[in-house]
């Protein structure tokens, strides 16, 4: 069984695990089974060049720091935890505009987690998903 | 009187990890073809870099020709994380 490595960020135990966005950018992503869904920074997808206009929604999320806006996104492809989706829609929000200046660019969410078994090897700081 | 020596840092360079934590301090950087060494990355081609992640990644996205594979990190110590109430115990109740 494959064996993906997550990082602990320091001081808080939150875990890191990457994400490739398009066949082509890697993010990193804060594993977090407390978010419904799985969200990216704005920011960083002006690597990929996406078109801000084509969102194809926009949803009012519930944050620990109250009620935010979001905009939805057809991602082309997201491939993380060796599971791949294509078009799958991701809330996209701006992270600096609401003081998240850590240094991942995502949120991976249940909706992407919640699809398969997660077992989480926190001494060996490996995960599985199948 | 010595003159300072400007070094400029030719781009693009492959540079390791350690370089880019040396040459761009508390920088947002996007490298090209990255190598990445489990969660992190080992080794890249500076593609562009600045202290506001915007405008780091909007130039990225610029200068991503010759490229295929790309990601985007911080050369420092992040700033700290909001602390996530919704999972924490805040008093213990006996």
């Amino acid at each position: 069984m494959k064996k993906y490595p997550f990082e602990w960020l320091d001081e808080y135990g939150l875990m890191v695990v990457l994400a490739e966005i398009n066949e082509e950018t890697t993010l990193r992503f804060l594993l977090d089974t407390g978010s419904s869904h799985t969200c990216l920074d704005k920011n960083a997808l002006y690597i990929e060049e996406i078109s801000l206009r084509d969102a194809v929604g926009q949803v009012e999320i519930e944050t620990a720091n109250g009620l935010i806006r979001a905009d939805v996104y057809n991602i082309p492809s997201i491939e993380v935890l060796g599971i791949k989706l294509l078009n799958h829609p991701i809330q996209v929000i701006d992270f600096i505009e609401h003081g998240m200046l850590s240094d991942y660019s995502g949120v991976l969410g249940m909706d992407i987690l919640g699809s398969k078994i997660l077992c989480i090897h926190f001494e060996d700081g490996y995960l599985t998903f199948r | 009187m010595d003159v300072p020596v400007e070094i400029e840092i030719p781009l693009p360079v492959t540079v390791t990890w350690e370089e880019i934590m040396l040459l761009f301090p508390d920088q947002w950087v996007v490298l090209g073809n990255p190598v990445m060494l489990g969660t992190k990355v080992s080794q890249g081609v500076v593609i562009a870099h600045h202290a506001d992640k915007r405008i780091a990644s909007i130039e990225g996205g610029e200068k991503r020709q010759g490229f295929q594979k790309f990601t985007l990190v911080f050369a420092g110590k992040p700033k700290p994380v909001r602390k996530i109430g919704i999972l924490r115990t805040l008093t213990r109740i006996a």
